[in-house]
C-alpha cells in the first residue's frame, strides 16, 4: 500500500516538475518574442522620429493620435517638376515611375543632407521643411543650400537620363520663411506631420513664378533677410500672387560664393 | 532595448599615454579607466568625466535611472553600456535592469521617478526646453528648489558624458562585452570603483562667492550642489587649456547657445568674446548667423559649422563629420573642440532650465 502511495507521489511530483519545466520554457519563449517585438517597436519609433519630433512620436505611442499643434518658425521649400504632366502622358508608366523615383531619391538626399525634412510628396511636387522638427536659427541658409544642392543633383541626374535616351527634367523651387502650425494632421487612417499656414501656400505660389521668370530657384524677402550674404541673389519685380494680399518681393538664387 | 544595432564608428582620436593623468585617475578611482588613453591629449575632459559622477545631494535615488534613460535617449552606446555595466556590478541582474527600463518606458514607475525622468529628458532634448509648467509639476511632487536644480544639472551632466563619448566614438565594445560577466567582475579588485558604485554625496566646497570665471552667474545659481563646484572647476580648466584659444572656445559656446535659443548663455559667450577682442556686435552677429566670416581663422571656419551639429544628432553621421574635421585638426585640437562642445551643451541646457527656477 505504502509503495502505491509512493508511486502516486512520485508520479505527481514528476507531473508537477514537467509542468513547471514546460511553463518555464514557454515563459522564456514568450519573453524572447516580447523582447523581439519591443525591439521592433523601438526601431519603428526611431524611424518615425525622422519624420516627426520625438515628443510627438512619444505622445502618439503613449496616447494615440491626439489633436496637438505647435506654432513654430520654419522655412518651407516647395519644388515642382516643370512640364511633367505632359511628359507623363507620353512615356510608358514603368519608365515614368523609374524616372520619378530616381528624381525623388536625389532630391531627398539634397534636402536631408542640409537638415531639411520632407513633409510630403504631392504628385511630382515636394514640400520640405527646415526648422520644423528642431529649432534651427540657420534654417534659411540650410534651405537655400538644399535648393542649390537640388539644382546640382538634377543636373547630374539629367546627364544620366540623357545618356539613356530618356527625357530630361527641370524643376522650379520656391522658398519662404515664416510662422505656421506644426501638427499631425489627416484622417484616422492616414496621418502625417506637416506644417499648416500661409507660409506653405506662399512657397508654392512663389514656385509657380519660376516659370514666368524662367529661373529655377526663387525666394521671398523673409528668406533673404536672414540669409548669408555670400549667396548671390538677383532681385526680380515684386509680383502679385493668388491668395496673397499685396505684391511679393522675390529674388532669384544665382550661386553661393564660398564653401557650403 | 539595447543599443547594439545603432551604427557606431571607430574612435576618432589616437590613444596616447599621459602618466600624470593616469596617476590622477588612479588616485581618485583606484584604476585607470579604459578610455583614458583616448582623452590623454586634453586632460581636462577626463578630469571632468571622473568628477561628474553619480554622487547627488538631493536626488540620489533618481541618479542611476536618469543616467541610463538620458544616455539611451541620446543613443549613446558608450554611456548606456557603461551604465548597464555599473548597474550589473552593483548587483542587479540583466532581467532586473530590463524590468527597470520596461517600467520606465511604460511609465510604470512611482510619480517622483516618472516626473524626474520626464524633466531630465526635457532638459537633455531641449526641444522644447523645460517650461514653467514642468517646474511646477516637480514642485507639486515635493521636489525642493535645490532638488530641481540638481535634477537639471545632472541631466545636463549626462548630456556632457553622452556628447564627448559619442562625438569621439569611444569604443563601446568593452562595456557591452563585459556586462554579461559583471557578476564575476564584482570579485575583482577594482580599486575604489565599488565604493563609487555606492556613490555617497561628497562634501564639496561651494563655488567661490566672488566667482568671476566664465558663466559665473550659472555656477553661483547652482549654489553648493556637489556638481556645481565640479562645473566651476571644469569651466576654469577648459578655459585654461592651452590647446584652443579662449576666443575659439567662446565662439563654440556662442554657437551652441544660439542653436539652443538660449539668450543668456549667448550673452555670456558674447561677453567672453569681447574680452578676447571680438567686440563688434555686428561682426559677432554675422559669425553666429552664418557660422562663417572673414574674421574667423581657418581653424575656426571649420570648427563652427561642426559644433552646431553637436546640438542634435544621430551618432554615425556626426562621427563622420568629426572624422572629416580630424583631417584639419590635431588629435589634441579635435579633443578640445569636442570637449568644449560637450561642455557648452551642458551649460546651454542647464541654464535654460535654471532660468525658470
Amino acid at each position: 500500500m505504502t509503495s502505491v502511495w509512493g508511486l502516486i507521489a512520485a508520479a505527481l511530483a514528476l507531473a508537477f516538475a514537467a509542468a513547471w519545466w514546460r511553463g518555464r520554457v514557454r515563459a522564456r519563449v514568450l519573453r524572447a518574442a516580447l523582447e523581439a517585438k519591443s525591439q521592433d517597436l523601438e526601431q519603428l519609433q526611431m524611424s518615425f522620429a525622422r519624420f516627426a519630433p520625438e515628443e510627438i512620436v512619444e505622445r502618439v505611442v503613449a496616447e494615440g493620435v491626439t489633436p496637438h499643434g505647435e506654432r513654430k518658425e520654419a522655412t518651407t521649400l516647395f519644388a515642382d517638376l516643370v512640364g511633367f504632366t505632359t511628359l507623363s502622358e507620353s512615356i510608358e508608366p514603368d519608365v515614368l515611375v523609374r524616372i520619378l523615383n530616381g528624381y525623388f531619391e536625389r532630391m531627398s538626399r539634397a534636402i536631408t543632407g542640409h537638415r531639411g525634412h520632407i513633409s510630403t510628396f504631392i504628385g511630382d511636387g515636394i514640400l520640405a521643411l527646415f526648422g520644423a522638427l528642431q529649432p534651427n536659427p540657420w534654417q534659411a541658409n540650410d534651405a537655400v543650400h538644399a535648393a542649390l544642392a537640388m539644382r546640382e543633383e538634377l543636373a547630374d541626374y539629367n546627364r544620366e537620363l540623357a545618356a539613356e535616351g530618356l527625357p530630361t527634367l527641370s524643376v522650379g523651387i520656391g522658398l519662404h520663411r515664416g510662422s505656421g502650425v506644426a501638427a499631425l494632421v489627416g484622417s484616422r487612417d492616414l496621418m502625417q506631420f506637416t506644417f499648416v499656414g500661409r507660409i506653405v501656400n506662399l512657397a508654392a505660389r512663389v514656385q509657380d513664378l519660376t516659370r514666368r521668370f524662367e529661373v529655377d530657384i526663387l525666394l521671398t524677402r523673409a528668406v533673404k533677410d536672414t540669409l548669408d550674404g555670400r549667396f548671390e541673389l538677383r532681385e526680380l519685380p515684386a509680383t502679385a500672387v493668388r491668395g496673397i494680399e499685396g505684391e511679393v518681393e522675390i529674388f532669384a538664387v544665382e550661386r553661393f560664393r564660398g564653401e557650403a | 532595448m539595447a543599443l547594439e544595432n545603432i551604427e557606431w564608428l571607430d574612435p576618432l582620436v589616437d590613444r596616447e599615454r599621459n602618466r600624470e593623468l593616469e596617476k590622477y585617475a588612479k588616485q581618485v578611482l583606484g584604476l585607470v579607466p579604459p578610455h583614458a588613453p583616448y582623452l590623454a591629449a586634453c586632460p581636462w575632459i577626463l578630469r571632468a568625466d571622473i568628477h561628474f559622477d553619480t554622487a547627488m545631494a538631493e536626488i540620489q535615488d533618481l541618479a542611476d535611472n536618469i543616467y541610463l534613460v538620458v544616455s539611451r535617449d541620446n543613443s549613446c552606446r558608450w554611456c548606456y553600456g557603461a551604465s548597464r555595466l555599473l548597474m550589473r556590478l552593483a548587483g542587479m541582474s540583466n532581467a532586473q535592469i530590463e524590468k527597470v527600463e520596461e517600467d520606465v518606458e511604460l511609465s510604470r514607475v512611482e510619480p517622483r521617478l516618472r516626473a524626474g525622468l520626464e524633466f531630465a529628458r526635457r532638459v537633455s532634448r531641449s526641444n522644447p526646453a523645460p517650461d514653467p509648467a514642468s517646474i511646477q509639476a516637480l514642485r507639486e511632487l515635493g521636489f525642493s528648489e535645490a532638488a530641481i536644480k540638481e535634477l537639471a544639472l545632472f541631466a545636463a551632466v549626462v548630456v556632457f558624458h553622452n556628447r564627448f563619448a559619442t562625438l569621439l566614438a569611444l569604443p563601446v565594445s568593452t562595456a557591452e562585452r563585459l556586462a554579461p560577466f559583471a557578476r564575476l567582475l564584482r570579485f575583482l579588485p577594482l580599486g575604489k570603483l565599488n565604493t563609487l558604485l555606492r556613490a555617497q554625496p561628497r562634501v564639496t566646497a561651494a563655488a567661490p562667492a566672488d566667482d568671476k570665471g566664465p558663466f559665473a552667474d550659472l555656477t553661483m545659481a547652482l549654489g553648493d550642489l556637489p556638481h556645481a563646484r565640479v562645473l566651476r572647476d571644469t569651466l576654469d580648466a577648459a578655459w585654461a587649456s592651452p590647446i584652443l584659444p579662449a576666443r575659439t572656445r567662446a565662439l563654440i559656446f556662442a554657437v551652441i547657445a544660439r542653436g539652443l535659443e538660449n539668450d543668456s548663455a549667448e550673452a555670456e559667450a558674447r561677453r567672453l568674446l569681447a574680452e578676447e577682442g571680438l567686440e563688434s556686435p555686428l561682426v559677432v552677429e554675422d559669425i553666429l548667423a552664418n557660422l562663417a566670416s572673414p574674421e574667423l581663422d581657418a581653424r575656426e571656419s571649420r570648427i563652427l559649422p561642426y559644433v552646431r551639429e553637436t546640438i542634435w544628432y544621430q551618432p554615425a553621421p556626426v562621427q563622420r563629420q568629426g572624422r572629416a574635421l580630424r583631417e584639419v585638426l590635431t588629435n589634441a585640437e579635435l579633443l578640445d573642440t569636442i570637449g568644449t562642445a560637450a561642455l557648452a551643451n551642458l551649460v546651454g541646457r542647464v541654464s535654460l532650465a535654471l532660468e525658470l527656477t
